[in-house]
């Protein structure tokens, strides 16, 4: 009814209940233990401009094979320009979202301002590790204006580690989505110099690059959330994917 | 001579059934500048008179926001005041946390009524000397509590704490029936010259400086008022004193 | 002041693993969680005493869940008349598959905060999405010690102050999200399909009844634990209606099912 069985079992519980192979004296107890992890699927990804950032995230939520939600979110604005994008596993995601809105907050009450992104950037990182043995199930980008207006883009992995890069994508469809952002902004094995793409071609291209993921990958597709941080602030939009 | 032999720790009864301690901390209340605090139907305005301790010093702070929906002026201890601010600021995350929801106003201010009560019944504490007045806004609309360092609390339409705050109350006990209906912008002139009159007994002028409001409401964030948004208030106060008194011009103040 | 914080409606922080001021338990990852000298601490590693499906949909002016009675024991459908359902204040419903004890304990746990609200009497309700966030928090915690409470839970209600219907979902990893249709255990293969291919938003109350009734249908046929005694809720904006038990009319007497699979042609198999 509920796959959530730890691996293998079964296969004993098959093997002991023939009887075909006798169970070796020396086998240790069996030890049935609750994995607490899962990934509920879905991909981020985000790329800096001159003097804006664009993060996209899919909204699909799955377990295993089956879709949860269509309509999920995997993102949570933080200040008025930084944006936290998280895909791995959806309980963790919302867990550490709230924390750090905690924290944020409290860093607004003793400084009585928002934090930068980097600071905020610094904070994220620090969570991870605090949880470096008991680690979230998330793979985050944080994405922003710094304080010089200039986009941010910082990558992780799940016990903290991270850096500020052009771009980075993160989640089940990350290695679809890296090799065309390498290629399309990253500029690698390009023969000829090519001009860096306006802020309008980039979220185009950010867009096709979500749908393309969303064809290949099972567990990206049905909506794109799409946010744009330039000195207006945050903006949100939403795109449709592919729904099957 | 006369000495109390009833009054050095709140864990003792006076003979008359009176706790001395108690009653020295709400003395304290009345030792800060005045603050005042009114409610509209669908708004709560708090207003403060700040003082600088010398010419060198910045004013002391009045008003403390504790989150989006809910904030308080302090009168009495500072530093007792900010003890609370903190607490209540923790409450407001923890309910946010859990239940990801804003924490009702009422709540909140029991909350800062069962603390403060603890305070008057353990052997070696001392009673919070600060009294509070906590505006904010729920599901339940905007609320405006008055709390006391001996852990009792009530809710007002309007109120005022502190220092010569008989004359803010005088005037805001005179007009509080029409506040119901009236618009932010006269719920803050209403602040404004109920802190005037407190603060025309103490011979003092009111200025951007010395003074700080903040609103709440449904739809607005708990918001202390710049210098530049409060000027356009004072401004607004400084020529209907000036109508008021036949419109001559105002009286030089250097 | 742990007290103070029981009576203002919350209970203790170390409850559901977050403290303000300090963090996870962390001992509770480092190996053995043996407290000293006693016996083993006793983790959930599986559900003992399951129930299978819910689903749950919003319509035109509200949610519906429904729900059979059935609870079983391993493959054994032990239990015929389990109601599944438990009411939170006066405008949320909550819904339960998996482990019907922890539904059991859950269940006293929401009472006891509700009530812990109403004594309050400040006119303060939570909201259908506050009850989910508590669940989401109280489900999250609980796997984060290792020893989940193992159940899915939908929940459907009013939200008062957006005036607009409610369901959401929480599970033992601490899940949680709203969604327009929602179904658990066995019904989320077996259920979800229907209702992607007939959910309308616009539905009536009755249109919706209909449709969850059909998938409890295909369930009866095709689950071995589903029951034929089915049960819903119905949280509207004047409030929670739970219904009777009450038996779907179900078929057996088809004419292939009835002949001896021997009589048949090898081609007119019943699937």
């Amino acid at each position: 009814m509920m796959g959530e069985w730890s691996s293998g079992e079964g296969l004993q519980q098959h093997m002991q209940s023939h009887g075909s192979v006798p169970r070796p004296v020396s086998n240790p107890p069996m030890e049935h233990r609750f994995m607490p992890y899962q990934n509920n699927g879905g991909t981020v990804f985000a790329v800096a401009g001159p003097t804006y950032a664009v993060a996209m995230a899919d909204t699909r939520l799955s377990s295993g094979m089956r879709i949860l939600s269509r309509n999920t979110t995997k993102c949570t604005q933080l200040t008025s320009k930084c944006v936290v994008l998280t895909g791995g596993m959806q309980a963790e995601m919302v867990e550490l979202h709230k924390r750090m809105k905690i924290l944020i907050t409290q860093y607004e009450h003793a400084h009585r301002r928002e934090p930068s992104v980097n600071a905020v950037a610094q904070l994220l990182s620090t969570r991870l590790y605090f949880k470096r043995f008991f680690p979230y199930y998330t793979f985050n980008v944080v994405v922003g204006l710094d304080e010089e207006g200039k986009g941010a883009v910082y990558g992780y992995d799940a016990i903290g580690s991270f850096e500020r890069i052009p771009y980075v994508s993160q989640g089940t469809g990350a290695e679809l989505v890296t090799s065309v952002l390498d290629n399309q902004i990253g500029k690698t094995n390009q023969t000829k110099q090519l001009e860096p793409l306006d802020k309008t071609d980039l979220i185009d291209l950010a867009k096709d690059v979500i749908a393309a993921a969303g064809e290949r990958d099972i567990y990206t597709g049905d909506y794109a959330e799409v946010y744009v941080i330039d000195e207006t602030g945050v903006n949100k939009s939403k795109v449709d994917l592919r729904k099957e | 001579m006369y000495r109390n032999l009833y009054d050095t720790d709140p864990t003792t009864w006076s003979p008359q059934g009176r706790i001395h301690q108690i009653e020295y901390a709400m003395e304290a209340v009345k030792q800060g500048t005045c603050v005042v605090g009114l409610r509209s139907k669908t708004h709560v305005v708090l207003g403060a008179l700040k003082k600088a301790q010398t010419q060198m010093s910045s004013h002391q702070q009045k008003l403390y926001k504790v989150d989006d929906h809910v904030g308080f002026a302090a009168s009495g201890l500072t530093a007792d005041a900010r003890v609370l601010a903190s607490y209540m600021r923790t409450q407001c995350q923890q309910e946010k946390y859990e239940f990801d929801e804003a924490l009702p106003v009422g709540r909140l201010v029991a909350d800062v009524g069962d603390r403060s009560q603890a305070n008057t019944q353990r052997m070696g504490k001392r009673p919070y000397g600060v009294g509070l007045l906590v505006a904010g806004s729920d599901m339940t609309g905007p609320h405006l509590f008055e709390t006391c360092p001996s852990g009792n609390y009530f809710e007002y339409e309007a109120m005022a704490l502190g220092s010569r705050c008989q004359s803010a109350k005088t005037y805001l006990e005179k007009h509080f029936k029409t506040f119901k209906e009236v618009s932010v912008d006269d719920l803050i002139m209403h602040a404004l010259k109920a802190l005037k009159k407190a603060s025309e007994t103490a011979d003092d002028e009111i200025t951007a400086e010395s003074v700080d409001i903040a609103i709440v409401g449904a739809e607005q964030k708990f918001k202390i008022l710049s210098n530049e948004e409060l000027q356009v208030y004072l401004d607004r106060l400084a020529s209907e004193v000036t109508a008021a008194e036949g419109g001559e011009a105002p009286m030089d103040t250097t | 002041m742990e007290d103070c914080l029981r009576l203002r409606g919350r209970r203790a922080p170390d409850n559901y693993g977050y403290s303000y001021h300090g963090d996870y338990n962390q001992h509770v990852l480092c190996g053995s969680a043996v407290s000293s000298g006693q016996e083993p601490i006793k983790h959930t590693t599986r559900p003992i005493t399951t129930s299978s499906t819910v689903i749950g949909l919003k319509f035109n002016g509200g949610t519906i869940v429904m729900s059979d009675t059935g609870v079983c024991y391993g493959n054994m459908l032990r239990f015929k008349s389990c109601e599944r359902f438990c009411q939170v204040g006066d405008r949320t419903v909550v819904a339960a598959s998996g482990e019907y004890s922890d539904f059991q304990y859950l269940t006293r746990d929401l009472k006891e905060m509700d009530t812990r609200d109403w004594v309050q009497e400040d006119g303060c309700s939570r909201e259908p999405s506050s009850i989910a966030a508590y669940l989401g928090r109280t489900f999250y915690g609980q796997r984060s010690r290792l020893d989940p409470y193992w159940n899915q839970m939908i929940m459907a209600g009013w939200q008062k102050t957006s005036n607009e219907p409610y369901l959401g979902y929480i599970d033992l990893y601490g899940t949680t999200f709203p969604e327009d249709y929602i179904a658990s255990g066995f019904g989320s293969y077996l259920a979800i399909p229907l209702l992607r291919k007939e959910y309308r938003p616009d539905m009536t109350e009755d249109e919706a009844k209909a449709l969850l009734q059909k998938c409890f249908m295909a369930l009866f046929y095709r689950d071995c634990t589903g029951l034929s005694t089915v049960q819903y809720a119905v949280a509207t904006s004047a409030g929670i209606r739970l219904s009777d038990v009450s038996t779907l009319t179900h078929k057996w007497d088809y004419k292939l099912w009835l002949t001896p699979t021997s009589q048949l042609p090898v081609s007119a198999s019943s699937w």
